[in-house]
This record gives structure tokens, C-alpha cells and sequence, in this order.
């Protein structure tokens, strides 16, 4: 079969005649790339900017393994890149495929592989569909991915790529935490005699209707509003992750709740061990999974909740207690908590989802370090439109986060920082009672 | 029981090539360290520095977060490589 490269009008002739736009952005995306060509056997394949497409080994047998992830009963399926074409081969030869849609990451790339790659002949398939992502497009399952098009993905493709990899990711993080329901099922063992005594997180919901809350996390940029934090103090709400406590006392800020929920004893208990007198009055939120010595540290009230996951199923039968939303960060339940108390305005400072200046936490945290980055890094983009460095578990917690905001249309939702990560659906322009 | 290198290496491959980054670094950490007590053993008949030479092109692939040539250099390199080690 004759490559695109001898047949130079592959994208107008295939392409152009079903999907005239998308031939028109393939044609004029302008992103340079180097291109290395490779060949192995009886196979070839390309690198783009270092990042190879498909496998040089056995193309067809990745092809067949990625299309494991479409259930073989499926009538429709998307794909996201085009790569060397042979996952889309792969799926068109199933009679019971009656839709594909094909999804371009990034144009500039696939360009290239619809030029080095044998010329494609799915596009003249009736079943398949070509689009490009864009900033509001969402997974379509059931869904497969090519890696290096989620690695090569451009910059109006990034949320979405962020939300496949998530829910790729999805299956090991269940497994992941399932590895730990063990030991956090002894915590929550040893606690249960506390959770019994301790208040219930709902005693708070509905007491402050119309507030503005800030929501402090431990991010580089939560330094930046030290100032108006305690100048405005006494105008808002201050809820503040365990991460932030010891860094808001330093700066001589008291927030009004504390908010912990992980259960791994090394990563929390730094984030108490410090003069905790101020808070015989304040309260606690907690997960019982937060381990015992955790919550022996705190002098005031403890108010438990549990999050929307199987772990709590038992104990919430025994004690009941309000639930919170948390996806794996506490930022999550700080901000359900706002949510539920009544909040109107819900400011994040500090809620960085990755490294501003190549910081992972802000100045006194308990873990703050110096960002270690490489070209593979992930990354997300901040509020200037820049790429700032990030990992896989915290772009995933942003992604989660924006889809909780994107549900609650009726609350006003702020980032005070636009150095952190852009957290879709916030705004930069403070309310009152932080200005 | 000690963790076969094969068996996390074909592990790591397949999940690169799905996509699955966190199931493949973990299973390429683990594969990484069942392999080097093969090294420091010394049991590789394979020349030293052509294997050494093979891990840093495994550990570059992951740093540039090179998804499908890591799974290629897993796949059919470091598993046949290893596996010969076990046939003979």
C-alpha cells in the first residue's frame, strides 16, 4: 500500500471530503515536531519529538490489546488519536461496530502520522466519524486511548486528556486504596470508640448560609494571600486542609475549621504536631480512616464524616454520620464542607494542583520540597496560559474537583491565585470580603 | 516469594500500552527491583554493561514518559533477554 508521502493528498482526498474542517485545522496546524522513522522486521513506525507512535515490534498485537478495552458487545466506540491507524483498523473489522468515532489530540501530530504512516483507508469507512478535541470536550465511553497521543496531546486537548488518563487510571487507584482498606479498617477499628462519642460533620451544614469561605490548601501560592487573609479575618469563613494548619499559625492565621481525611499516619501526623491551644473551641472535620494519633493531637471538638466509598459502609450503619465528597484529596471534602454549611462565595488559595515555581507546598509545610522535573513530566496549565509541572494524582484531583464545581452552577467558585493550576469553572475576581 | 522480573515486565508493557500509567510504573518499580539482585549476583550471563546499557534505556523511556518505546524495550527486549537467562 502506497504511503501518504506518495500519495501526498491523502488528508484532502480521504479526509477533506467528509470532514472539511478537520482537514482544514490538520492542514494548518503549525506545531514543528522532529520526526525519526524507524524499522524493525516487517514493521515501521515513527517517533515524534522522541515519543514513538506505535510499536515497532508488533503494531498489530498492541492494536489487539488496546482494543480490549472496548467491550466486544459495544456497537459504538471512540478513539482517541490516529496514530499508526491500526487500533481504528482494528475496531472497524468487529461487525458489530456500527459508530467510531475518531478523535484528534493534537493535529500537528497526526498530520504527520497520516503523511509517514501507510495511507489509511478507514476514512472512506461509513461507520467512522473524525473530530478534533477542544477545551469542553468529555470522554465518550467506551473509549480507547493511544499513549502517545495522550503523552503528544495539545494544549486545547489537555483537560480532556487529563480525564482519559483518569479514567485509565481509575481501576489502580480502587486497587491501590483497596491494598490499604486493611490497615485502614484497623484505624477506623481503634477510632469507632471516638467517632461515638464525636459530633456529627452535619451539625455544621446550613449554619452559615451565604457566606464566603475560603478554602486554604497547601500550595506555593497560599503565601501570597498570608495578608489579606488576616486583614479581612473575621469577613469569611476560613476552612483549612491539614496541610495548610501549620503554615496559616506561622502567619498568625487561625482558620475556623480543620479538615483531615487520610489515613496514612506519616504523611498527616506532621501536619499537627505543633502548639494546637487555639482550637479547644474549633473543630475538627474528619474520616475516621485519619489515623488515632492523629485525632488525639486535637484539643476542641472532632466532628466526623465519612466519603461515598464502600469502606465506610459498615461503621455508617453503626454510627451514622453525614457523608462528604472527596476523590482522593482533602481539598474535596473542605470544599463539600463549604457547600454544605451554606457557602455563596468559595475561594481557593493554596489550591495549586501542581508546582508553581517548582514548589510542591507552600513555605512551613510539613513536606515542602523542590520540584524534580524532566521532559516526561505531566503538567497542567496555569492561570497565565503557561504549562506549569504537576503529577498524574493531582491533575486527576483538579479534573475531579472541576467536574464537582461544574455541579454546583448556583455557588460562585474563585482562584486567588493565577499562578497554581486553572481550575475550571473559577474566577480571578475575588468577592467582597476578601478584596 | 520472590516477584519474577518477566512476569511485572509484561505487566508494565501491557499497561503502557493501555494507557494505565499507574498499574505500569509500579509494575516496571517492581520489576526494576527484582532484577538488580540478578546483578549484583552476578547470575546474568548476559554482558554487564550491554544489560546496564539496556536499563538505562528503559529508565530514559520512562523519564521522557515515552510510553510505547518503553513497552517495545520491556516487551521484546529485557524479556527475551531474561528469558534466555532461565533456559539456559
Amino acid at each position: 500500500m502506497p504511503t501518504a508521502t506518495e500519495n501526498p493528498n491523502v488528508i484532502e482526498s480521504l479526509i477533506a471530503g467528509r470532514w472539511p474542517a478537520v482537514a482544514t485545522a490538520l492542514q494548518q496546524a503549525d506545531q514543528e515536531y522532529g520526526i525519526e522513522c524507524y524499522s524493525q522486521d516487517n514493521f515501521t513506525s515513527i517517533a515524534i519529538d522522541d515519543i514513538l507512535i506505535g510499536s515497532l515490534y508488533d503494531p498489530i498485537g498492541e492494536a489487539a490489546l488496546q482494543a480490549t478495552l472496548i467491550p466486544s458487545h459495544s456497537d459504538s466506540a471512540t478513539v482517541y488519536g490516529i496514530g499508526n491507524g491500526t487500533l481504528i483498523r482494528a475496531l472497524l473489522q468487529r461487525e458489530q461496530i456500527k459508530q467510531l468515532t475518531v478523535v484528534i489530540l493534537n493535529p500537528a501530530m497526526e498530520r504527520i502520522c497520516l503523511q509517514e504512516f501507510p495511507a489509511p483507508d478507514w476514512p472512506t469507512d461509513a461507520r467512522v466519524q473524525l473530530s478534533i478535541a477542544d477545551s469542553n470536550s468529555t470522554p465518550q465511553p467506551p473509549f480507547a486511548a493511544l499513549p502517545a497521543a495522550l503523552r503528544l496531546a495539545n494544549d486545547d486537548a489537555a483537560r480532556l486528556r487529563d480525564q482519559l488518563v483518569l479514567e485509565l487510571n481509575t481501576p489502580y487507584i480502587r486497587e491501590n486504596f483497596a491494598q490499604r482498606a486493611v490497615e485502614f479498617r484497623a484505624q477506623m477499628q481503634v477510632n469507632e470508640e471516638r467517632v461515638v462519642q464525636d459530633g456529627d460533620v452535619a451539625s455544621l451544614f446550613n449554619s452559615r448560609p451565604g457566606c464566603t469561605a475560603v478554602i486554604a490548601a497547601a500550595g506555593p501560592t497560599l503565601a501570597q494571600h498570608y495578608d489579606r487573609l488576616k486583614q479581612r479575618r473575621g469577613r469569611f469563613l476560613l476552612i483549612a486542609v491539614d496541610a495548610a494548619l501549620i503554615p496559616l499559625l506561622k502567619a498568625g492565621i487561625e482558620p475556623d475549621i480543620v479538615v483531615t481525611i487520610d489515613g496514612l499516619r506519616a504523611g498527616i501526623y506532621p501536619y499537627f504536631d505543633t502548639d494546637l491551644s487555639a482550637f479547644k473551641q474549633r473543630p475538627l472535620v474528619y474520616f475516621p480512616i485519619v489515623h488515632p494519633d492523629v485525632l488525639a493531637r486535637w484539643p476542641g471538638p472532632r466532628l466526623t464524616a465519612y466519603a461515598n466509598h464502600t469502606i465506610y459502609n459498615e461503621i455508617s450503619k453503626r454510627q451514622p454520620k453525614a457523608r462528604l465528597f472527596a476523590s482522593g484529596t482533602v481539598t474535596h471534602a473542605a470544599t463539600d464542607l463549604a457547600v454544605q454549611m451554606g457557602a455563596e462565595h468559595i475561594v481557593y488559595a493554596g489550591a495549586d494542583f501542581g508546582f508553581p515555581n517548582d514548589r510542591t507546598h507552600v513555605e512551613g509545610s510539613a513536606h515542602v520540597a523542590q520540584a524534580q522535573s524532566n521532559s516526561g513530566s505531566a503538567w497542567v496549565h496555569n492561570g497565565h496560559g503557561q504549562r506549569i509541572q504537576t503529577l498524574p494524582n493531582l491533575r486527576a484531583y483538579l479534573r475531579d474537583l472541576e467536574a464537582y464545581i461544574a455541579r454546583h452552577p448556583n455557588i460562585d467558585f474563585y482562584n486567588a491565585s493565577r499562578d497554581g493550576a486553572l481550575i475550571h469553572g473559577t474566577r480571578f475576581d475575588l468577592p467582597d470580603a476578601v478584596q | 516469594m520472590s516477584t519474577d522480573p518477566i512476569q511485572k515486565a509484561l505487566e508494565a508493557a501491557h499497561a503502557y500500552r493501555l494507557g494505565m500509567e499507574g498499574q505500569a510504573s509500579s509494575a516496571l518499580t517492581a520489576c526494576i527491583d527484582a532484577l538488580v539482585p540478578l546483578l549484583q549476583s552476578g547470575t546474568l550471563e548476559v554482558p554487564q554493561a550491554d544489560f546496564l546499557q539496556l536499563l538505562e534505556q528503559i529508565l530514559s523511556a520512562q523519564q521522557r514518559n515515552d510510553p510505547i518505546r518503553l513497552a517495545d524495550l520491556l516487551e521484546f527486549v529485557l524479556v527475551p533477554t531474561l528469558a534466555e537467562q532461565t533456559n539456559d
